[in-house]
């Protein structure tokens, strides 16, 4: 939402009677509070309390879970998901930028088509679109298929970190093109000619005007594919195979696995401290673009 | 203004079409060094394609434009000694004032130290040295404006074109800019060529002025001359007010429906239509011999220094410019009347 939005709403509320204010807020206050609050306060606590035998959690409290994140071990394991995490972003802006500026250039009706076509694998079922990078990728796969017809390979992509970065790119690349197209549509086009005009040439346009003016949609696009990505164990389970957990295994390993639910919490928290640091990074670097756009 | 024999910028037979419309038809005209152009003419008659292809943004489908008499159209338009000063501006949002002025001289790899230097000049040029770090949000229109004017100027060009120059600015601010506009124009000494919808600004700032219409230039003549020498209907209606009259020259007088034969001279031999300004025609008195047509005053349009008094012979709504002396009444009866060189003979449509 952008900042005048949010002005207007304020101003709107600011007109009704406080009654209709406490009556449109309750229910989505409550909603908040039972499916957020609730849950976050259970893993805070959880991440200080014992592991029961069997699962559950119990008294006495115990800083032992978070003293246990500093284990060289689980710090390479949330070191390599956020190399992953950041790889799969990489990627996912390197191919959703320029497809996103080739939808801006088209025919409004061709850039609706463009549009459609980017978020048509939402439409099929994620754990499918999954299975068929495994078909995609094996040993018989296409991929070494075409591999082997020009001579190379074959290559074992499955079952590795790489594919594991591909299959996270490939499932949020849509995430990162949507937001980059919308402040690409925002651009005034006579600014990029204006600086055509000046004398710059394209990679000068692309590093002085282009990529600083749509930076608001790009942080966003990145948020959108690292924050699922780091949290995601579905993916690195299918297409990793075993030596290429990310820290979503671990915590899912420590609830079902280990029945381990103070250090599953502590993992979980470790993990969620991280992004609102990124998030707070992000809003502060909105807030100076908020600056120069009226 | 007489063009000099080699002109800057010659333009030769241009065509641009988009789909159906022909948007250039046959373009040809020639620009001089340190001239002030125009080029006037109403939404869709081709204006804006013609800037964009001299700014490179447009290629022509036929013609050619040579700059300094080399080719401009072969020359990508980041290599154009020809920048632009957009409608909207255009500036940079997220730079300061100084920035956006400094972004065509770091393009052109200008050394630092000369860069500030233009910069600070050219800032003090436009009177913009207190707002060197502001951000164009943070300017009003005027001043945004002049960041405009001053990032296209600092790269010193060979010619700049501007775009709607004053079409944004409210009228007080308007004429301020004009005379800064013509003032910088002499200052710098570069070529200016304006392209708007709006006589005024056509008229008041340009040393000759191409009318365009269709795709076509109608008529490039000096501002005066425009007024003064219409050659077409078009050129007649779009420029200032006039009363015009189609019809045809028989036995020495000008003969056209709803009115007796009028008097007129050897030039409007073959016309289609002659035009009558407002300030040609005089309101005369019952008794005055002069007279030449008798009509009802139908509207008065006050306009502080001068009013325009709307009226009707028949069928014909003639305008008069009246300077002095009281007002006629709406519904008066009043006579008219005009020396025979007043009646301006147009040839084309």
């Amino acid at each position: 939402m952008t900042s005048s939005a949010k002005r207007e709403a304020r101003r709107s509320t600011n007109s009704d009677g406080p009654l209709l204010r406490a009556l449109t807020t309750i229910p989505a206050l409550a909603y908040l509070l039972i499916f957020m609050a609730v849950p976050l306060v259970l893993v805070i606590s959880y991440a200080f309390l014992t592991s029961g035998r069997f699962g559950g959690v119990r008294l006495p409290v115990s800083f032992e879970s978070i003293a246990r994140l500093t284990q060289p071990l689980y710090r390479d394991v949330l070191f390599t998901s956020i190399l992953t995490a950041g790889a799969a972003t990489l990627i996912a802006f390197l191919l959703g930028f320029p497809a996103a500026l080739v939808i801006t250039r088209l025919t409004p009706k061709w850039q609706t088509v463009a549009l459609i076509a980017v978020v048509l694998p939402f439409w099929t079922n994620f754990l499918i679109r999954t299975y068929a990078w495994i078909v995609l990728l094996n040993r018989e796969g296409l991929f070494n298929h075409a591999l082997a017809n020009v001579g190379l390979g074959p290559i074992d992509v499955l079952y590795t970190r790489s594919a594991v970065v591909l299959g996270l790119s490939y499932a949020y690349i849509p995430l990162m093109v949507l937001p980059i197209y919308a402040s690409l549509q925002r651009l005034d086009p006579s600014i990029l000619e204006a600086a055509r005009n000046l004398g710059a040439g394209g990679w000068r346009r692309f590093r002085t005007v282009l990529l600083p003016l749509t930076m608001p949609g790009i942080i966003t696009g990145a948020l959108f594919v690292f924050i699922p990505s780091l949290g995601n164990f579905v993916i690195a389970e299918l297409l990793g195979g075993g030596n290429s957990q990310m820290i979503g295994n671990l915590i899912r390993d420590q609830f079902l696995k280990a029945r381990d639910w103070p250090f599953g919490s502590a993992l979980s928290l470790l993990v969620l401290a991280l992004l609102v640091i990124i998030v707070m990074a992000q809003a502060r670097a909105s807030r100076r673009t908020r600056e120069w756009s009226a | 203004m007489t063009v000099t024999p080699a002109p800057l910028l010659e333009i030769r037979n241009l065509d641009r079409s988009f789909g159906e419309v022909r948007a250039l038809k046959s373009v040809s005209f020639d620009i001089g060094e340190n001239e002030f152009f125009a080029l006037l003419g109403p939404s869709g008659c081709g204006k804006t394609t013609l800037l964009r292809v001299l700014g490179g943004f447009e290629q022509p489908d036929e013609g050619t434009v040579m700059l300094d008499g080399s080719d401009l159209l072969s020359i990508p338009a980041e290599r154009r000694p020809v920048n632009l000063m957009f409608q909207s501006y255009a500036l940079f949002p997220h730079m300061t004032v100084e920035r956006n002025v400094a972004y065509g001289l770091e393009c052109e790899k200008v050394p630092k130290d000369e860069i500030r230097q233009r910069v600070g000049d050219v800032l003090a040029t436009v009177g913009l040295t207190d707002k060197r770090s502001a951000l164009p949000n943070k300017l009003s229109g005027g001043q945004r404006q002049r960041v405009a004017l001053a990032r296209a100027i600092v790269k010193r060009p060979r010619l700049l074109l501007l775009d709607e120059p004053l079409s944004a600015l409210d009228r007080k601010i308007r004429a301020e800019m004009q005379m800064e506009l013509k003032r910088l124009q002499h200052e710098v000494g570069i070529t200016f060529v304006v392209v708007t919808h709006d006589q005024d600004e056509a008229m008041s700032l340009a040393d000759r002025v191409a009318v365009m219409d269709h795709g076509e230039v109608r008529q490039l003549d000096t501002p005066l001359n425009l007024y003064r020498r219409p050659r077409s209907l078009f050129v007649a209606d779009f420029i200032g007010t006039s009363t015009i009259l189609r019809g045809r020259r028989v036995n020495a007088q000008w003969e056209t429906p709803e009115l007796p034969p009028l008097a007129c001279g050897d030039d409007c031999e073959g016309a289609l239509a002659v035009a009558i300004r407002p300030e040609s025609v005089r309101l005369t008195s019952d008794s005055d011999a002069s007279t030449q047509v008798r009509g009802i005053v139908s509207e008065v349009f006050f306009q502080g220094d001068h009013a325009i008094a709307q009226v009707r012979v028949g069928e014909v709504a003639f305008l008069v410019s009246i300077r002095e002396g009281t007002l006629p009444e709406r519904g008066a009866s009043v006579g008219l009347s005009w020396d025979e060189g007043a009646l301006i003979p147009l040839v084309e449509e």
